[in-house]
């Protein structure tokens, strides 16, 4: 090696080292600014929540030209007939109420869209529409369900046919602000209050009628409404075709969107007429929600947070919690984990977490020594065995019966799900007053089933191990398929053992899983056996959509195993057209004992959850209607320590 | 005579052999592969829920040969199948062995035959007694116990263990953990893992056997055509191997098991072959290259052999020492593959697949649900890699001493 | 050498082109329904009712209501629309419910096609009751148009007007209208205006031969698809119909940060470890590294992902250092750019891990052998005869050489690179390429699965194209022809 080559060697070294250190400096020197930033960012989102806005950004209110609506006095249509919303409610705010806090809580999957008419998502239901903009009408009492407060309007005057509904809207309802970057100018045109009319009520009816949206349920719901008419700017009449009870529900639970968003395109013009539908399917607002609840969208970023700030505007009583942070993600078992590391304040455990760390769980763990409360409330769900009505072996009742005192539930309720649910033993919500607490749950009982079977004919006569019987000239084997979804291993585990249980009375049973947008064209086609499946129920359901036999044979209904009983059918239409919710009670009842007496499902089990809270969340209250973990009444008492 | 032996015997795949014989590793790993086929094969003398022989109040019972083809008691085709091949074997070896001592046939062609002809059987008498056999599903040992307790003299001889693949033991809350009952502990259902564990490796030597065979065949078809035709029929099968070889092939695999409603074993062994085969075609076609080109060849067509026996047995043959390396290797991945597949949820559902059995230890969260399946990929996969790697280097010149 | 890589990347269109056919042939003829609409939460939500509507607007806007290859239904016969409408009214209550969804999907998607039939067969029907109820809806149904280019974000003033005709006309159609359990004279009256309809818009129905020849080849799905694809528009995602290029590049950078590191990370380890151990052949340490490496590679890296989540993950039972996955904490909002660097390698250390060992096992392997043919050539021996030092002699001349089998393989692995692991990402929740792979398959969204198999085979194509470059430019030996 030469001399000079040493020295240039040298000099290069030094040179990539101090590279290296002044690299590293920058570094830290960086960190701390970005620091500094952050802290200051927060500490000005804190004063701009206290109220103080800031300076550099363009509030609404400061720009608002439109001119303060001054409250009109209502006349009322017909001042004879009595309010049909009731006072009485649930207290979101208790006196010892404390205001502020972050609740952080978990959201699986994102949502497809915010757009609540295009939209029929569970997450987007659950998670958001209930804080932002499911507010309707009325609703009903979250302590009994069976009477309607007043919510979005004050009064609703129905006349005696059932079908003109005369409602009288709140005034000074406000919309949310719009999420959009005003500094642009380019929403110039969204600037200013908005208030909630009789415009918007009418502008959403129209959007529902519109055949180019895609709200095909929604529509059919409103099928029967004939016109809606604007009397003023707070009061509209809907006018129903026909006397029936949906037409109340979903007058009395009708949610509005807001015009002056939905109605116009990202440039402020109205769309055109003919592409209106289909342009808004796609609404450029779609991914960001608004409404008139109580809580109102700040920020959504995909696959990784959504967060709501309480609506200082809000017409009703205010909840306590500052702001929900969702985390988005998808792994069951991260929940659990973030749950256990104070990153999440409530969250709802999936079974095998539930038996890990609650039934099995080590004394010294956060859930074991009060630091996490825990609490298992009702779904409005409940899953079953759905067995085809048509079906040449199945649509006998007999063996319908035999199958359902085959299954081993209580073993499945016990060790595979863990006690998180309830015998049911009918369609109607376990906890409704439309359930006849008075039915048996069926016992697995496996020598009576066989029994069963043998007076219904099938007998094993070949020795093959599965029963057979003639059937229309034909020996045919009692063997079905069984059609579930993939990926529960709860449901797998269910299964298998069922197909076991079968086999030993003769019984054969295939298992096909297959993913769910295949079994929904399956369903469709009714080209199945049996399913198993699950219904969400509603509280004061209307059972004609499921088992009413016009239905059965429509292809694409929710009959997919084309339920047809007559007496049912007559009940279910007496029921359509009864509005005395004793009467309706009792009629639910009578229709429980004939589904069950029939047994086209063998139900299983009303689903229950588990869920989760660090012990300073004070009042955590689980609603008897869905969405069960409303947060509102919750509040953070500030005495226990706060980790994070 | 001794040295006319010597001259005589020295084939191309006796001096493979002899090199292959070096390698202690990979005798050992020729063993195990032996080893786990006879397992696979004898698995329902290891578990099964059927006493070989048994005895109520001296009146003796034999079900366990019937119940071999009990379709209620064994779902999967590839069990019947395996069955069949248990019970026929030992017959045919024995067989074999007669007509070997008497009439003095070793040649390697009537062996190639002899086999073909066992599987021939194996698969008529699975089939066949599919249809025939009919006993019911009996609980054997319900019975026998039924019978102790009444008190009569019962004796039974059972396999090592009592449990059945798809047997739920619901005696505990599942899954539970290994001990004397269930060696490997349960899964999720209460199924003795162990005995699932025995099953999978029919599963997987199956899968591997038959996929690697499947593209073999199109594989070797395609690229025998190519290298030997040239021309416009090489110019095709280049071009569509080009396109096959740009698919995604374990995307392409998922997306069509996910569409596959019912999916057996067989369809996964199907999408396996259909997808994989440029590989070996590729292989063949540069083999059949370099062969054409070859004085013996040149010579055959000189003699007016037909094209397809100069294809079949001059080229084939001497181009077949590359194919058996790619074929071993080709059975390791496919298993690999299969039970990705399982693992995923998209294989057969009712097969008591290893890749299945891990997926549950993942949910579950339970070690030895994890351990078992793992370790025996890991060992089946790293078996048949030695054993290809042996074989090439055998047949590689320049590792010869 | 300009005139290689432009011929390879002609050739490449062809290719791409009979890809492209292959995975469209499987997609659209493999069972079961696209997704989007339909695949709302798995478990039931309340009751709803007939899709139907939607179903065809979606149809429609994914133009699934198209034939794949070619259409014939210029030439649509009678006998075959009164075929559908029989099995759709199912008079006589027989046919399976399969037939008579098959059918009314067929009357659907013939759409326009059908109408000079349907008016046909009304005509003929009279006195039919039930029956023409069946025809009437069909006709109402079928003969209200959509509009023109209704996705795109500005309309010209002549697609507009156009656009506003089709809806009033729709909007005609609509008052002709007439309930299910109408009485023979009512449908007789809509009747009557549909043939008024119809004679006013007749000429619209009869094809000229070139419209056919334009119909046959270019009002099919494989048309419209390539159409796009043309301006590497991949269409957008059943499931919530943003486009597939957005979603696919939004995930990139997650499958990225994976990937890369694991791609360096196993060619800084295997690289010294495979010319170590070939500069030491046969030596202790040569045999010892051989049969860990064999080892490795035989490893499922699922199974080594779920012991390392069991074992080193705080979800398991063991040491709890790292998280049970996902790409970064969700409090990144809180952290500074250092801090957040230091979160996202805590979360893929163990991805990182099992995506690296099984590709350096292979790499080193490659490197072994590519040094031993080196190694024991006459140049090498010459250089060592010169009386450089071995570290000199491996380094700077066996080396260069050695390396070129395992330098062209960064090509072939550009599409690992880019695509991701789909095990590794579904194991470690990371939302990446490969989740977004499995997730679009359980959802059965056609665009993004068409989509990503595109890509990632046109990334094949290019891995191939690099590999043959990067082994002509380091061997000079090989020309380019």
């Amino acid at each position: 090696m030469h001399k000079e080559n040493l020295g240039e060697k040298l000099v290069s070294y030094a040179f990539f080292i101090l590279l290296f250190i002044f690299v590293i400096f920058n570094i830290v020197q960086m960190n701390n600014v970005e620091k500094r930033y952050i802290e200051i960012r927060d500490k000005l989102e804190d004063l701009e929540k206290r109220g103080i806005s800031r300076s550099s950004t363009v509030t609404t209110s400061s720009v608002s030209n439109a001119p303060v609506k001054q409250k009109t006095t209502v006349k009322y249509l017909h001042p004879e007939v009595k309010n049909f919303l009731s006072d009485e409610t649930f207290k979101i705010r208790l006196p010892e109420t404390k205001q502020g806090g972050i609740l952080h809580r978990w959201m699986p999957a994102d949502p497809k869209s915010f757009n609540t008419i295009v939209s029929n998502d569970g997450t987007l239901n659950q998670y958001v529409n209930s804080y932002v903009n499911s507010e309707s009408f009325a609703t009903r009492s979250l302590d009994n369900p069976d009477k309607w407060v007043k919510c979005l309007a004050d009064r609703i005057e129905i006349t005696n046919d059932y079908k003109e509904y005369t409602i009288y809207l709140k005034q000074g309802v406000k919309w949310h602000t719009p999420k959009v970057d005003w500094k642009s100018g380019k929403y110039d045109w969204l600037k200013g209050d908005h208030e909630l009319t009789a415009k918007d009520v009418k502008f959403t009816v129209d959007v529902i009628k519109n055949p180019q949206v895609e709200c095909p349920a929604l529509r059919n719901y409103y099928e029967d409404l004939e016109k809606v008419e604007i009397i003023d700017d707070y009061t509209v009449v809907f006018k129903w075709k026909k006397k029936t009870y949906n037409s109340l529900s979903f007058t009395v639970g009708f949610c509005p969107i807001p015009e002056f968003i939905y109605a116009y395109d990202s440039d402020g013009k109205p769309f055109e007429k003919s592409v209106f539908g289909l342009k808004f399917n796609n609404h450029w607002y779609n991914m960001k929600s608004i409404g008139c609840g109580p809580y109102e969208f700040v920020s959504y970023v995909q696959g990784a947070s959504l967060v709501l700030k309480r609506f200082e505007d809000y017409y009703g009583e205010k909840p306590a919690i500052d702001e929900i942070d969702y985390q988005i993600f998808p792994d069951q078992k991260q929940n659990l984990l973030k749950i256990k590391s104070r990153d999440l304040d409530f969250g709802v455990l999936y079974p095998t977490d539930y038996r890990e760390e609650i039934m099995n769980g080590n004394p010294s763990s956060p859930f074991k020594n009060g630091e996490i409360i825990n609490k298992t409330y009702d779904e409005m769900v409940y899953t079953y065995f759905g067995w085809n009505m048509e079906h040449k072996i199945l649509k006998d009742k007999k063996v319908r019966w035999a199958l359902s005192y085959a299954l081993n539930l209580d073993y499945m309720l016990k060790d595979i799900f863990l006690d998180l649910g309830e015998r049911t033993t009918g369609p109607i919500y376990i906890k409704s007053s439309g359930y006849d607490k008075s039915l048996e749950p069926i016992p697995f009982d496996l020598d009576r089933a066989a029994e069963m079977l043998n007076q219904a004919g099938w007998v094993d006569t070949d020795g093959d191990g599965t029963r057979d019987k003639i059937l229309d000239g034909k020996k045919t084997d009692l063997e079905f398929t069984m059609l579930t979804t993939s990926g529960s291993p709860e449901w797998d585990a269910a299964q298998t053992i069922y197909k076991e249980d079968l086999q030993k009375i003769g019984v054969k049973m295939n298992i096909s899983e297959v993913d769910w947008a295949v079994m929904q064209k399956k369903l469709e086609g009714k080209d199945f056996d049996a399913m198993g499946g699950a219904w969400g129920t509603a509280w004061d359901a209307d059972p004609y959509q499921i088992w009413h036999s016009s239905q059965a044979s429509i292809p694409n209904s929710s009959n997919h195993i084309s339920y047809r009983n007559p007496e049912a059918d007559k009940i279910i239409e007496k029921m359509r057209n009864t509005f005395d919710q004793n009467e309706r009670n009792k009629l639910s009842k009578e229709f429980h004992r004939i589904i069950y007496e029939d047994q086209p499902y063998t139900f299983m089990f009303a689903r229950k959850r588990c869920a989760v809270w660090w012990n300073n969340l004070e009042r955590v209250h689980f609603m008897l209607l869905r969405p069960h973990d409303d947060s509102r009444p919750w509040y953070f008492s500030n005495d226990k320590p706060v980790k994070r | 005579m001794e040295e006319e032996k010597k001259y005589k015997k020295v084939s191309y795949w006796s001096v493979v052999w002899s090199q292959f014989k070096k390698n202690k590793i990979a005798l050992w790993g020729l063993g195990a592969i032996v080893l786990l086929l006879l397992q696979a094969i004898y698995s329902p003398f290891l578990s099964l829920d059927v006493p070989i022989v048994y005895s109520i109040d001296g009146k003796m019972h034999c079900p366990f040969l019937l119940e071999l083809f009990n379709k209620n008691r064994f779902e999967n085709t590839v069990d019947i199948l395996f069955n069949a091949v248990m019970v026929v074997s030992p017959l045919l070896v024995a067989l074999w062995f007669v007509c070997k001592k008497i009439f003095s046939i070793s040649t390697n062609k009537t062996f190639v035959i002899f086999i073909a002809f066992v599987i021939l059987v194996c698969f008529a008498a699975s089939i066949v007694s599919e249809k025939l056999v009919k006993i019911g599903n009996r609980k054997y040992k319900e019975e026998i116990a039924i019978a102790k307790s009444e008190g009569k003299k019962v004796s039974a001889i059972f396999p090592l263990m009592k449990w059945s693949y798809k047997e739920t033991d619901l005696e505990g809350s599942n899954p539970q953990a290994p001990s004397a009952k269930h060696l490997l502990g349960t899964d999720s259902t209460g199924r003795d893992v162990l005995t699932r564990m025995l099953y999978g490796t029919r599963i997987s030597m199956t899968i591997g056997v038959v996929a690697v065979s499947i593209y073999m065949l199109i594989g070797i078809v395609l690229g025998a055509l190519a290298g030997y035709f040239g021309g416009a029929i090489d110019i095709w099968i280049s071009r569509l191997i080009e396109v096959v070889i740009c698919f995604p092939t374990f995307f392409l695999i998922l997306t069509l098991a996910a569409f596959i409603e019912k999916r057996t074993v067989f369809h996964v062994m199907i999408l396996i072959g259909v997808v994989s085969w440029t590989g070996v075609a590729r292989l063949v076609r540069g083999e059949f290259l370099r062969q054409r080109g070859m004085d013996y060849v040149q010579a055959a067509i000189a003699l007016g052999i037909s094209r397809a026996k100069i294809i079949f047995t001059h080229i084939l043959p001497n181009a077949m020492g590359p194919i058996l390396v790619s074929a071993t290797f080709g059975i390791a991945s496919a298993i690999l593959t299969e039970s990705s597949l399982s693992f995923l949820g998209l294989g057969d559902p009712t097969a008591p697949s290893w890749g299945g059995i891990l997926n549950i230890g993942r949910q579950q969260g339970k070690l030895w649900l994890i351990l078992a399946p793992g370790f025996a990929i890991f060992f089946v996969v790293s078996v048949f890699n030695l054993v290809g790697e042996a074989i090439r280097d055998a047949m590689d010149p320049r590792l010869r001493q | 050498m300009w005139t290689y890589i432009t011929k390879r990347i002609l050739w490449m269109i062809p290719t791409f082109f009979a890809i492209s056919l292959i995975i469209f042939l499987i997609l659209n003829l493999a069972p079961g329904k696209p997704g989007g609409t339909l695949a709302s939460g798995a478990e039931g939500q309340e009751a709803s009712g007939s899709s139907r509507e939607s179903y065809r607007v979606f149809k429609s806007q994914f133009n699934l209501d198209k034939p794949v290859l070619f259409n014939t239904r210029y030439a649509l016969s009678d006998e075959q629309v009164e075929k559908c409408l029989n099995n759709y009214a199912n008079e006589s209550g027989k046919v399976p419910m399969k037939e008579v969804i098959k059918s009314q999907e067929l009357l659907e998607d013939y759409g326009q096609y059908s109408i000079p039939s349907l008016i046909r067969i009304l005509k003929k029907s009279e006195g039919n009751q039930k029956f023409r109820a069946v025809v009437l809806e069909t006709l109402l149904q079928n003969a209200q148009r959509y509009p023109i280019n209704a996705y795109a974000e500005h309309l010209d003033e002549k697609t507009k007007q156009i656009n506003n005709e089709i809806d009033s006309e729709n909007e005609k159609i609509r008052t002709f209208a007439c309930a299910k359990d109408a009485s023979p004279q009512e449908q007789e009256k809509a009747a009557k205006k549909w043939y008024a309809w119809y004679k006013e818009h007749e000429d619209r129905f009869k094809y000229s031969f070139g419209q056919k020849i334009g119909i046959f080849f270019t009002d099919t799905r494989f048309f419209k698809y390539w159409a796009s694809l043309i301006r590497f528009d991949f269409g957008v995602s059943h499931i919530d119909k943003k486009p597939v290029m957005g979603k696919i590049l939004s995930k990139l950078q997650y499958s990225l940060c994976l990937s890369v590191p694991a791609v360096i990370f196993a060619y800084i380890i295997s690289v010294p470890l495979g010319v170590f151990s070939a500069v030491k052949q046969n030596s202790k340490f040569d045999r010892i590294c051989a049969v860990i490496l064999f080892m490795l590679y035989s490893l499922p890296s699922f199974f080594v992902a779920t012991i390392l989540l069991y074992f080193f993950s705080q979800g398991g039972d063991f040491l709890k250092i790292f998280p049970t996955g996902g790409f970064q904490s969700p409090s990144v909002d809180s952290l500074t750019t250092w801090e957040k660097t230091k979160d996202i390698i805590w979360h893929i250390i163990l991805p990182l891990i099992c995506m690296t060992y099984g590709s350096f096992a292979s790499l080193s392997r490659y490197a072994r052998t590519g040094m031993l043919d080196v190694i024991r050539s006459d140049y090498v021996r010459t250089a060592r005869a010169k009386g450089l030092s071995e570290f000199v002699v491996v380094v700077k001349h066996a080396m260069r050489n050695g390396m070129i089998p395992i330098i062209t393989l960064l090509g072939t692995l550009l599409p690992v690179i880019i695509g991701g692991s789909v095990i590794i990402e579904y194991i470690f929740g990371i939302p990446g390429m490969g989740q977004l792979s499995i997730t679009s398959i359980y959802n059965r969204d056609y665009n993004m699965i068409m989509g990503i198999q595109l890509i990632s085979a046109i990334l094949v194509l290019i891995g191939i194209l690099i590999s043959d470059l990067l082994y002509a430019l380091v061997d000079p030996r090989i020309s380019f022809k």
